[in-house]
């Protein structure tokens, strides 16, 4: 093989990149897989995961100074010091606001990228969604439909493992080889059939997520059974939940096909103009500052929403002088996230003779249960809400001391209840990433200046989303009930998208239903950027069904020598 | 509520709602004096008597480990340098002055010089006090103090391994199993 020449080269590694290289490696084609950050090894490179919190110098806490170098990673669920290494230090990476209009941006540079500490929600978009914004008129339409996608989506789902039942929900499809549920608590059956006695629209399921809770023999080759550790964020050494670096990642190396190259920061895309082809990326090494070119036949860019589409923008030619891709004008613009921290809290009172037994790393769902059969509110669109029951743990917010209250504290308390709602986000054009015209990173790149707003239609859907959250705690019967309104940033919850949007007319959208640039016919996009509406969920699932699809389409395509 | 709003609110829950104006600038005085203990980076060997006695009484030595034997006034020491922030340790030692100081106006001597029966009683008053009320996002010294020596002591090895359930690696999860009056919280690896 060519020095430096590939067949195809995708940038990135996590979810999307893991699932390109492992569809690509496959098929035998040699791929290059080009992540910015540094090797991140299933298991062995999982440093903190058997660490218990007194391993730790500050144990729970942040000191001051990984407060001051990760603002923005710190504020995430699931930081803290077993799992800091998989958050970028903000202070090396930075990125630009206006100052009214905050964003935050999580991220993860290593190999597998956030896939090592994502979520792990695992959800199915329906026609609900594909056909929302053709019916209400909000963004341009989805090229493709639920039967489209849902080939790829049995596809993924027999490969990572998702746990969850059936529940015939029409707007919400069921998986066809979900893995038993993780079990519901003494609590949260009681709060389910008292929700659902009193809503007939309404169900209270356990979440769909990407985790093992049976394993067959032969199935998901070196991954285990979940051992209800609840320390996925460190890594988990069983491979029960899914990432790139337990479960493509793997596959894609066991065919000898794959180069994966880490601390490579891709800088721009080599275009040729006489053959209207992305040849190839410009790539500087993270240390040395050294910059290399790699070339190859099909370039697929996986890099994670907002940096695939700064990529597309620092890449401008004569042709493509508003970036790459981007004879639309609509590159960088749409950019959604979803709208949380909108919660409440209750206490179940009774059933104190019951309590659960593992660290249970997932908790309950209510699919959307608004404008469903049309726009039946004063807002567009829906939310989910999800939710746990728990005895409560180590409670010192009480009267007593002594002998007596430190043997309190070491028993279960009530059973406390939270849900949390997760609201959809309309596309507007307004909410885009531009390149800084001045500041550059520390690569000479410039940086993001992303500027962003949730608007009058989310405001309008999180008043309803607290004020359900109430009323469904009084349904279930919770007393102390309290809810919060927390802040609406944009990035809050990870979930970036759209910034680099399908759809089928190549003068409102850069991506086709393929994932396939609309200008460059060897150039693919199947990150987040390519989302059309955001639905209320957890993309990574359908992000990770539409790579499958486009590598079949564009390996088809290779195949007849269009690329 | 998100995870930097915990503990910012954490922090906030320290600035002492018995915090007298006329006392700050005694107090900024007695911030002054550095502490000569070699092993203590913030508290002096006073301050670090009085938390190793408030949170002593608060967990004592029974068949498990007291906050003291786990070295908890330590980890709040280490906290004050390199975990909250410059208003918040001010705070924190204000809040401590004046616990000392409320202590020796009602009792005569300040908490530390008082014996274990007469420590016991004092603090069971102020925390039926203090614990016992609602408060919004400014609480009293104690009621932090106290919830940062819970915290800490079931953070060490010894406090969480004695007392709890700890289980880092379960096993499949069982949604519904039998509880009674020995049955303890379970604890695992995550923070």
């Amino acid at each position: 093989m060519e020095k430096n020449k590939y067949d195809v080269i995708v940038v990135g590694s996590g979810v999307t990149g893991g699932w390109a290289a492992k569809e690509f490696t496959e098929k035998g084609l040699e791929t290059l897989v080009l992540e910015r950050g540094r090797d991140v090894k299933h298991i062995e490179d999982y440093s903190t995961t058997n660490k218990a919190p007194w391993e730790y110098k500050y144990r729970g806490y942040d000191s001051l100074e990984v407060q001051e170098q990760y603002p923005i990673q710190s504020i995430k669920y699931n930081f803290d010091a077993s799992s800091q290494q998989y958050f970028v230090n903000d202070s090396e990476h930075p990125y630009l606001n206006p100052p009214d209009k905050p964003f935050r941006w999580f991220r993860g540079y290593q190999t597998g990228g956030r896939s090592i500490i994502w979520g792990r929600g695992t959800f199915r978009m329906s026609d609900l969604e594909f056909g929302e914004n053709l019916r209400d008129g909000h963004g341009i339409d989805w090229p493709i439909r639920y039967k489209d996608i849902e080939p790829w989506y049995d596809y993924v789902e027999n490969f990572i493992g998702i746990c969850g039942t059936k529940e015939n929900i029409a707007h919400y499809p069921d998986g066809k080889n979900f893995l038993p549920a993780f079990e519901m608590n003494t609590a949260e059956k009681v709060i389910k059939e008292r929700m659902e006695a009193h809503y007939p629209d309404r169900k209270l399921i356990p979440t769909r997520m990407a985790h093992l809770t049976k394993v067959r023999p032969g199935q998901f080759k070196g991954r285990f059974e979940c051992q209800s550790r609840n320390m996925c964020h460190a890594g988990c050494p069983f491979g029960a939940y899914f990432s790139s670096n337990s479960s493509t990642l793997p596959a894609a190396y066991e065919t000898g096909k794959l180069t994966l190259r880490s601390n490579a920061v891709v800088e721009s895309i080599i275009y040729d103009a006489k053959t209207n082809r992305a040849i190839g990326v410009r790539v500087i090494d993270a240390h040395t500052l050294e910059t290399t070119e790699f070339f190859a036949r099909v370039v697929f860019l996986c890099a994670s929403t907002l940096a695939s589409t700064g990529l597309l923008l620092n890449s401008k030619t004569s042709r493509f002088p508003n970036g790459l891709a981007n004879s639309s004008g609509v590159l960088g613009h749409y950019l959604m996230g979803h709208h949380k921290n909108i919660d409440g809290t209750g206490i179940l009172e009774g059933y104190e003779d019951k309590i659960d037994r593992g660290h249970r790393p997932s908790n309950l769902t209510i699919p959307r249960f608004r404008n469903i059969e049309g726009k039946e509110m004063d807002f567009f669109r829906g939310y989910s809400i999800s939710g746990s029951a728990s005895r409560e743990g180590i409670n010192p917010i009480q009267v007593g001391i002594g002998a007596e209250f430190k043997q309190k504290l070491t028993k279960p308390g009530p059973w406390k209840v939270t849900l949390i709602a997760y609201g959809e986000c309309l596309p507007y054009y307004e909410n885009r990433v531009e390149l800084d015209s001045e500041k550059k990173d520390k690569w000479g790149i410039p940086l993001l200046n992303i500027s962003a707003e949730f608007k009058e239609n989310e405001m309008k859907m999180r008043e309803d989303m607290r004020a359900q959250i109430q009323e469904t705690m009084e349904v279930m019967g919770l007393k102390n009930i309290e809810t919060n309104v927390g802040t609406h940033i944009v990035g809050d919850a990870t979930h970036e998208m759209g910034t680099a949007r399908m759809g089928k007319d190549p003068k409102s959208s850069v991506l086709n239903a393929y994932n396939q640039c609309h200008d460059i016919p060897n150039l693919f996009i199947t990150d987040g950027s390519c989302m059309v509406s955001s639905s209320y969920m957890s993309p990574s699932f359908t992000y990770m069904a539409l790579t499958a699809r486009a590598c079949e389409y564009a390996l088809k395509q290779m195949k007849k020598g269009v690329i | 509520m998100d995870r930097r709003e915990a503990v910012v609110k954490m922090s906030w829950m320290l600035k002492s709602a018995f915090l007298a104006p006329t006392l700050v600038t005694v107090l900024q005085g007695c911030q002054d004096v550095v502490s000569k203990a070699q092993e203590l980076l913030v508290l002096n060997s006073d301050e670090n008597e009085t938390v190793i006695a408030i949170s002593d009484t608060i967990i004592p030595r029974t068949k498990t480990p007291s906050a003291s034997d786990v070295k908890v006034n330590y980890f709040i020491d280490l906290l004050l340098k390199d975990v909250f922030d410059e208003q918040t340790r001010q705070d924190f030692l204000k809040g401590l002055f004046l616990f000392n100081e409320d202590c020796k106006a009602t009792t005569g001597s300040y908490f530390s010089e008082l014996s274990d029966k007469e420590r016991v009683a004092y603090l069971k008053e102020v925390d039926e006090d203090i614990m016992g009320k609602e408060y919004g996002e400014l609480v009293p010294f104690y009621y932090s103090f106290k919830q940062l020596t819970v915290t800490a002591y079931f953070s060490t090895k010894e406090g969480a391994i004695q007392n709890l359930d700890y289980n880092p690696v379960p096993g499949p999860y069982v949604g519904e199993v039998e509880c009674n009056e020995d049955t303890k919280i379970m604890m695992g690896n995550h923070m």
